[in-house]
């Protein structure tokens, strides 16, 4: 207060009593001094009083009324003691101060009083009221210097908390003024003299150059100086300060130089850090690979990179401003702007869209809408495009060149199953799939396991092939497949690896091909070769009979002829024509089993029936009958009486009567001949056995005459041999077989298996 | 007729055969003996049964090819095992009723077989085989 009087108006307009008194005193003459005296009171705007030794009030200020009222209850009046309205507890130092006073002594106090509603700060001023050398009265002035008290509470703490320090050099009184807060800054001790020049010390050279600079201007040109700068506090801390000062003169004379330093470090860093960023976003927003730009919420672009401006045809400046869809094929405008708005509503999103370039090229385009969010908000949109134009087309390429093999791969006829090194179904085609179905196996499903819904051995051989394939070998096997009927599949499986580039197996395919048609063509090309080889066979046979037997016959005949020609007793022709009959006789015998031969080839489509095994045995002993009981044959029948087989019953006669015939023929001489008749099952085959105890056949080195040609064992050339060669064609002819056992000396078995 | 043989074997199944060629050979007073076996099997017996005994072997054997339990072939095989053993100086023709090439040229390739004569044979060319071991024998 007391320096806001001395700026306003220059000159101290003091209360001190002496003075005023002084001044009072030249107009006494006019009002009693009593009177004069507090008619000058009630001009005081503060609180005041005038107390006379006892303490007691002589007159008081219209303030220290209204005070007392307010404070006391009740308004002071002159004569009352002064202590009524002080504080009891300030009442001790009152009195102290007051009796100091009394003295001569001149006080100024200050003094807080603390109500519940506020706190207030006092300047209570004593001052001693001299009547010569001695003092009359006392004056006591009370200010309220709350408001001022406050004020600079606060600039105190406003210092501190934005560090802002004050400091002022006068060039006229040659003093340096600095705020505590600028010594806090700088980490100077309280006794340093810190002033504009010796805080400059702190900075760099080059800035204290810059400082003297600016400072020199203000000086010269009157103005204000803003300058910051880094310096090195005491405690070696690196600090950025900002520095403010103005310059003031008075009679165009510098007066002083005054302003603030304040500590922006943080500031600066946080702004050093922001431009950091900002420069890398930047650099990315500008070297990115990709065409990158930005929209604003209008749809526009509000920035783009030169890759965009590449990838538009066009540059950068006609593309800002621009409506963002403007480069979007027309049919994809609406998925654009549909993507924009979800980007719009914070969501990052992904699509392919095409574009028409500026120069009019359609280019396939990734894009990401990014949105760019500030506080929460969505205020921006980055987008990255991405030009996919050749892996688009490429891929294009690619689907249809796999288009292009998935037809070739379902319409071959050859079934595909790929699968993995674990035999997982990667992929398979329709023939494959049919080929499963008709095995009635579990169909094929993609990612299953192969070897799923087969039993445990086909699994276990499944796995085999699998090692094997792997190894590097290729599988391979033929399946016959049979429907309902008596029809069919034949199919050829491979399994064979799939290489990689690194010629490791990568997988395995399995390859069926039905090859019913080629097989088929093969068993008949086999059957037709077996025929030939058979037909050929009985050709030879047959001409082994002609050379043979016949030969013998006419070679005989011819002997005969030569003898009875030369015959000179008719005893000897008669004997020679004897034997003429005899070499007839056989001749005819071997003509019809050749006919036998003959027509065991030519029967076509003969009958089958089921007949009674028994009928036909008994029907062959009753033609043996003569042999059988000349030399006593047992026959031991085992047979089921109602066994029955399925056959010609032409052909069952011969074979009954052939087997048993030659059986008897060729009995042991030395012992009783048991034929035994039985039967038994083979494979649903029924199988008929001879067993004899007859002279038997040395197998190794007979076995392959036995039926092979027209042979006789027995050294009598009746041509019976030639029965067992007939009846093996007539079993086989009937689609069954003959096998024999035998041991030299000990007898024969023969097993006839019918179909 | 000049002096005949000793011994001549006929190894034939066919009967009626040996029954005439028998004759043929009594005609020509081409041997002293003549024995007859009707299969390989017997043949080959007594001749070890000969050998073993060290008595005289027949000069000339007449071997047939078609004969069961031991046929002409399986004969010949037996005897060149007996022959490893001892010096045999019988002369073995084949007759057989058989016109096939392959028995012809069988039995020409088997150095032991002395010649092949298709049946039937006659007394001329009985004569002409008797002459031909009879040189052969010096």
């Amino acid at each position: 207060m007391t320096i806001e009087h001395e700026k306003r108006d220059g000159t101290p307009l003091s209360h001190d009593s002496g003075s005023t008194a002084t001044t009072a005193g030249s107009i006494s003459s006019v009002l009693s001094p009593a009177a004069l005296c507090q008619a000058y009171f009630e001009t005081i705007e503060d609180i005041a009083y005038m107390l006379d030794g006892r303490q007691h009030i002589v007159c008081l200020s219209n303030s220290a009324k209204t005070y007392t009222q307010e404070r006391f209850g009740r308004a002071a009046r002159p004569g009352d003691d002064a202590l009524l309205y002080v504080e009891p507890e300030l009442a001790d130092g009152f009195s102290l101060l007051f009796s100091r006073c009394m003295k001569g002594e001149r006080i100024v106090t200050t003094a807080q009083t603390n109500t519940d509603e506020c706190d207030q700060w006092w300047e209570v001023a004593y001052a001693p009221i001299t009547q010569g050398n001695t003092v009359a009265a006392v004056s006591i002035t009370i200010k309220n210097t709350t408001t001022a008290e406050r004020l600079k509470h606060l600039s105190r703490q406003m210092g501190n908390v934005s560090k802002v320090g004050a400091w002022e050099m006068n060039y006229v009184s040659g003093t340096n003024l600095c705020s505590p807060v600028l010594r806090e800054l700088f980490e100077v001790p309280e006794d340093f003299e810190l002033t504009l020049e010796s805080s400059i010390n702190f900075c760099s050279a080059k800035d204290q150059a810059r400082i003297k600079q600016a400072v020199a201007e203000t000086i010269a040109k009157g103005s204000v100086f803003d300058l910051d700068f880094e310096l090195i506090t005491k405690r070696k801390n690196r600090i950025w300060i900002k520095a403010m000062g103005e310059a003031e003169f008075r009679n165009g004379k510098l007066y002083r130089l005054f302003g603030t330093m304040q500590d922006i470090t943080e500031t600066k860093r946080v702004y050093e850090e922001l431009s950091l960023s900002q420069q890398y976003y930047r650099s990315l927003f500008e070297n990115n690979p990709d065409a990158v730009f930005a929209l604003d919420l209008d749809e526009k672009i509000s920035s783009a990179n030169k890759q965009m401006a590449v990838l538009a045809d066009t540059d950068i400046t006609h593309l800002t401003g621009q409506h963002f869809t403007r480069f979007f094929l027309p049919e994809d405008r609406n998925t654009a702007l549909k993507h924009f708005l979800q980007a719009k509503l914070g969501r990052s999103v992904s699509y392919d869209c095409g574009f028409i370039t500026a120069a009019g090229h359609r280019r396939e385009v990734h894009l990401t809408n990014m949105p760019i969010t500030v506080n929460g908000a969505v205020v921006a949109i980055y987008v990255i495009a991405k030009d996919i134009s050749e892996q688009v087309a490429s891929r294009v390429l690619v689907e249809q060149s796999e288009a292009n093999l998935k037809t070739v791969f379902d319409n071959t006829e050859i079934g595909y199953v790929l699968l993995t090194d674990d035999l997982r179904i990667i992929s398979f085609n329709k023939p494959a799939q049919d080929y499963i179905v008709s095995k009635r196996q579990k169909l094929l499903k993609e990612n299953d396991l192969l070897v799923r819904g087969f039993n445990d051995e086909r699994g276990r051989s499944l796995k085999q092939i699998r090692d094997k394939v792997l190894r590097g070998d290729k599988v391979e096997y033929e399946r016959f497949v049979s429907d309902d009927g008596k029809n069919g599949k034949w199919y050829n499986i491979i399994f064979h690896p799939v290489y990689g580039e690194q010629d490791q197996a990568l997988g395995i395919i399995m390859e069926i091909e039905n090859i019913t048609d080629r097989k088929k063509s093969a068993l008949e090309l086999e059957r037709s070769f077996n025929l030939l080889n058979e037909q050929n066979k009985r050709l030879l046979n047959f001409s082994y009979i002609t050379s043979h037997n016949l030969r013998s016959h006419t070679s005989n005949i011819k002997s005969i002829v030569s003898f009875l020609e030369e015959a000179e007793t008719p005893d000897e022709q008669k004997e020679m024509m004897e034997y003429l009959k005899t070499v007839s006789n056989n001749l005819d015998e071997t003509i019809h089993n050749l006919n036998d031969v003959v027509s065991i080839n030519n029967s076509v489509n003969l009958v089958f029936t089921p007949l009674f095994l028994i009928e036909f045995i008994s029907k062959a002993t009753d033609l043996l009958k003569e042999q059988i009981i000349q030399k006593q044959v047992i026959i031991e029948n085992k047979l089921m009486i109602d066994a029955t087989v399925n056959f010609n019953p032409a052909f069952l006669e011969s074979i009954m009567l052939n087997f048993l015939s030659n059986t008897i023929k060729y009995s042991h001489p030395e012992r009783r001949p048991i034929i035994t008749l039985d039967s038994y099952m083979d494979n649903g085959q029924f199988v008929l056995t001879i067993a004899d105890n007859g002279i038997g056949i040395d197998l190794e080195k007979n076995g392959d005459k036995l039926f092979g040609f027209y042979k006789t064992f027995n050294g009598n050339s009746d041509a019976r041999g030639l029965g067992l060669f007939i009846c093996k064609n007539q079993v086989e002819y009937m689609g069954g077989k003959i096998e024999v056992e035998s041991k030299l000396g000990e007898g024969t078995t023969f097993k006839i298996f019918f179909k | 007729m000049s002096t005949p043989l000793n011994h001549i074997w006929i190894v034939d199944d066919d009967k009626l055969y040996t029954l005439l060629l028998t004759k043929t050979l009594n005609k020509l007073e081409a041997s002293k003996q003549i024995s007859t076996y009707n299969n390989g099997q017997a043949a080959i017996e007594a001749l070890k049964a000969i050998v073993a005994a060290n008595e005289a072997l027949p000069e000339l054997i007449f071997l047939d090819i078609n004969m069961s339990i031991m046929d002409g072939w399986e004969f010949m095989e037996e005897y060149k095992l007996l022959k490893a053993d001892k010096d045999m100086s019988t002369i073995i023709y084949v007759a057989s009723s058989s016109i096939s090439n392959d028995d012809i040229a069988k039995a020409k390739s088997d150095k032991e077989i002395h010649d092949y004569i298709i049946k039937p044979i006659h007394a001329n060319m009985i004569t002409g085989i008797l002459n031909r071991v009879k040189e052969q024998r010096g």
